[in-house]
């Protein structure tokens, strides 16, 4: 017999907060597309907790609101509505790219961006571009909000720097400059075959076709996804012309390693990742080419 | 303490139930409901084979707790038929040859609803990307697809 569990629905954000700050041990769930995995899978799980509390009715956690310099996604925007955003698709396209290729249409229809970020595994698909578009966490607590940028999110995996009292509120995205390219490369679709799937979010900002500022950030290569420094000073102030993108991709192989070492999934991750950094860096070029 | 009621409308019926917080809407379906034509097959989100439509949605009703469609709407494949008038999808399922065993159709019947409900023209890259979380052992994808793309003609013609 499992223990007894207690179920809150909070449609206030206040009352929420006050439950968890009583209560740390009160997990909350909102598209339940990962948490119920997790209470099948883990015979202890409901022994752990001492209950569900549901925030999908929250609004401070919902919508996506462009403001002056930002734009906020609420932790509770779905897959789906991310794919479905024309804001998103015109101003971050490696993130709706990155909603677009999760699990499947029942998991876009459920599954939330605050849910894939907080849950924190190695293939948390929208961290990447999250990272690469240089967005912020809000994080709240009854005891108040404190900022944190998605690169310091997560510590490990499936740990992050969320305390248990803390809900995410929302990411807040700095509007791309004018000439930005982004772009999310994906290799392994279904999570059925998931060993790894590797992911790359690029992010360059160019100009009279030199790169200004970039970020390159792999999925799943790394414990917890991570700008490649090495690979984008190699793509920094650079004519885009005379980018070699197989060049740069070794060298990224190489970064991974650096970070990794050598594990038994290495000899599968190095060309895995070289064939992203490579398709995204042709892409860069052809956008280039076409202006 | 930790019984739940919910209320919800499941096929046009206002329904309560009470159930524990961490119930399965599909085990709710099927055994407080008898609605046995929702199926489970892997019970993590990977096959399909529970989906039902919830506000509008194709969601696995087995990664949905029961005690969150309060006040909400769902429907399953026993809500499609009128009476003994089928649904042109189950009747376009039919004439295609699209089912073999039967486990998955409830499932795949259930995404391509949600699909048609919304979209009455679908492309065959969107009946594909609807029936994605959808998987089938026996009949092949082709059959379900031209389905699906026959029921959507058959309804825009009417
Ligand atoms: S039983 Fe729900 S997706 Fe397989
Ligand atoms: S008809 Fe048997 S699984 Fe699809």
């Amino acid at each position: 017999m499992k223990k007894d569990i207690s179920f809150y629905h909070c449609e206030e954000l206040d009352a929420a907060l006050k439950l968890l700050a009583e209560d740390n041990n009160l997990k909350p769930i909102a598209g339940g597309t990962d948490l119920m995995v997790e209470m099948r899978n883990d015979e202890n799980f409901q022994e752990n907790i001492s209950g569900l509390l549901d925030i999908t009715a929250l609004e401070e956690l919902q919508g996506i609101t462009v403001k002056e310099n930002h734009i906020n996604i609420g932790a509770l925007v779905t897959h789906q509505e991310i794919v479905n955003s024309e804001v998103l698709q015109e101003k971050y396209s490696a993130l709706v790219a990155a909603a677009a290729a999760i699990g499947s249409t029942q998991i876009r229809n459920r599954g939330t961006i605050g849910g894939n970020v907080c849950n924190a595994a190695a293939c948390a698909d929208t961290l990447g571009p999250l990272i690469a578009f240089e967005a912020d966490a809000l994080l709240e607590s009854y005891a108040g909000e404190r900022v944190v940028p998605a690169a310091d999110l997560v510590t490990r995996p499936y740990q992050t720097v969320i305390r248990d009292d803390e809900l995410l509120k929302c990411f807040r995205l700095p509007l791309p400059a004018a000439d930005t390219f982004s772009n999310f490369q994906k290799i392994g679709r279904r999570q059925a075959l998931a060993i790894t799937r590797i992911s790359l979010a690029l992010v360059a900002q160019i100009a009279d076709g030199m790169v200004k500022q970039v970020k390159v950030v792999p999925g799943s290569t790394t414990p917890v996804p991570e700008p490649f420094a090495g690979v984008e000073a190699r793509i920094r102030d650079r004519k885009i012309a005379d980018l070699k993108p197989a060049e740069i991709a070794a060298a990224a192989s190489e970064e991974m390693v650096s970070i990794t070492g050598e594990r038994w999934s290495t000899p599968y991750k190095k060309p895995a990742l070289e064939t992203l950094v490579t398709r995204a860096l042709v892409q860069l070029k052809e956008v280039a080419d076409n202006e | 303490m930790s019984e739940i009621k919910v209320e919800f409308t499941l096929n046009d019926n206002k329904e309560s139930v009470v159930v524990p917080a961490e119930e399965r809407l599909l085990d709710t379906l099927r055994e407080r409901f008898d609605l046995t034509g929702t199926k489970e097959g892997c019970g993590v989100g990977e096959c399909g084979a529970c989906t039902v439509i919830l506000d509008g949605e194709a969601v696995n009703s087995c990664l949905v707790p029961t005690a969150q469609v309060d006040g909400r709407q769902v429907r399953t494949v026993e809500g499609l038929a009128e009476g003994d008038e089928l649904d042109p999808l189950q009747q376009s399922f039919i004439d295609h040859q699209a089912v073999q065993c039967g486990f998955c159709t409830p499932g795949m019947l259930m995404s391509a609803r949600a699909l048609l409900d919304k979209n009455t023209s679908p492309t065959e890259e969107e009946i594909k990307t609807a029936l994605d979380g959808n998987l089938c052992r026996c009949t092949g994808y082709k059959q379900i697809v031209d389905a699906v793309e026959a029921a959507a003609k058959k309804e825009e013609r009417e």
